[in-house]
């Protein structure tokens, strides 16, 4: 039996963003895939069956809550853990009551608190 | 009897009263709409300056772990990075302040687990005390290990960030911070020890209103607003709760917190 890399599929439009994420975790030797609007997102989900989401509160095409919802809706995806990261700090409970596991908001932490707190809900 | 001057002068009088009354009631109202708009926009637009001073802050961290940098350079980038985190901080302290009643500290279906979310705060400022040789510790006295308590977790976040970040910021020299958490029936109480500044005396009465800096506050954080201690007594006020501290210009402040149970 071949050792299988744990997925993490990451919703996020911004390049940067996601390009930080992609090799914090890529080091720690995970796969990483990504979507870059609410609509690829969902699509992504399904397709890849990844073992963590982390997604971005507000995103083009579908919001995050939308994004969120649909996921958690779907048999098919409703069982993958969803780490929402925003700014928007007064939404916490909204998020939290959809199904997401986490919600960190990035201007509180540094680089390194944000993928050791994510790190925690990953196989 | 009232003649007819006195008649006529009696209704531009009573035209006018009503006129003002009328004035002074839509004023009003213009004036709760504004507020009422600025407390629904204030998170967009916090949202909106955060994103990109998150980036900034996560770039300038990135930066600083780089190797071969000039000791110029990493002053530069230190100096970005600190000024960046003044920012957030402002914007969340500005952010809580203008929805302050619509988002209050405690919230009936939340369950928030004090000790952990103190430890977390604990550990997301040890880099930057570090940096000015302070010394962070956490006493909880309550003898649980977790304590889950109804109040809005970011809410209860910027209170105890708010106490932390002023102990770190106004401060010197080399010391010790200690946070202290113990409980009764009724209460928790949370107190901030440092080794900072002080309080001078003069300014003690001033020192939790709104937009107030303390006079020795000069060259520390000059770009702060003077909102965080009016931001926390406000919350724990409406809370049911009560802030109050205890002073000694250049020996230290501790500053304490009742939470309501």
């Amino acid at each position: 039996m071949t050792d299988q890399k744990a997925k993490i599929l990451i919703i996020e439009d911004s390049k940067f963003l996601y390009t930080i994420y992609s090799e914090k975790f890529a080091a720690s030797g995970y796969d990483v895939v990504s979507a870059v609007d609410g609509e690829e997102g969902v699509q992504k989900a399904k397709v890849e069956k990844p073992s963590l989401i982390i997604l971005d509160g507000v995103l083009p095409k579908k919001s995050g809550l939308e994004v969120l919802e649909e996921i958690k809706k779907d048999p098919d995806t409703n069982s993958i853990p969803v780490v929402v990261l925003s700014n928007l700090d007064t939404e916490t409970e909204k998020w939290m009551q959809l199904g997401a596991v986490a919600y960190l908001v990035k201007a509180d932490l540094s680089i390194d608190e944000i993928t050791d707190q994510i790190k925690k809900y990953l196989p | 009897m009232l003649n007819g001057l006195e008649i006529f002068l009696l209704i531009v009088i009573l035209v006018l009263a009503v006129t003002l009354i009328v004035t002074i009631l839509g004023a009003r109202k213009k004036a709760k709409d504004s507020s009422e708009a600025i407390a629904q926009s204030a998170p967009l637009v916090a949202h909106q300056l955060l994103s990109p001073l998150s980036i900034i802050r996560w770039s300038t961290e990135l930066l600083n772990k780089k190797e071969n940098l000039t000791p110029d350079e990493k002053e530069l980038i230190t100096n970005i990075h600190e000024n960046d985190l003044d920012l957030i901080k402002t914007i969340n302290d500005v952010a809580t302040v203008a929805d302050i009643h619509k988002k209050p500290l405690i919230e009936k279906s939340s369950k928030t687990d004090i000790i952990a979310l103190i430890h977390d705060i604990v550990k997301e400022h040890e880099v930057i005390a570090e940096t000015k040789k302070l010394h962070i510790s956490f006493n909880n006295q309550t003898k649980n290990d977790l304590l889950e308590i109804p109040y809005n977790k970011e809410r209860l976040k910027r209170v105890v960030s708010g106490l932390l970040e002023n102990a770190i910021f106004y401060n010197e020299k080399p010391g010790d911070i200690i946070l202290a958490l113990s409980s009764d029936n009724k209460f928790l109480t949370l107190s901030v020890q440092d080794t900072g500044i002080g309080i001078p005396e003069k300014d003690k009465p001033n020192i939790t209103n709104k937009f107030f800096r303390g006079s020795n506050a000069g060259t520390f954080k000059q770009h702060s607003l003077g909102l965080t201690l009016y931001m926390i007594k406000e919350l724990l006020k409406i809370a049911g709760g009560k802030l109050w501290f205890d002073s000694q210009e250049k020996t230290g402040s501790t500053f304490s917190v009742k939470l309501p149970l």
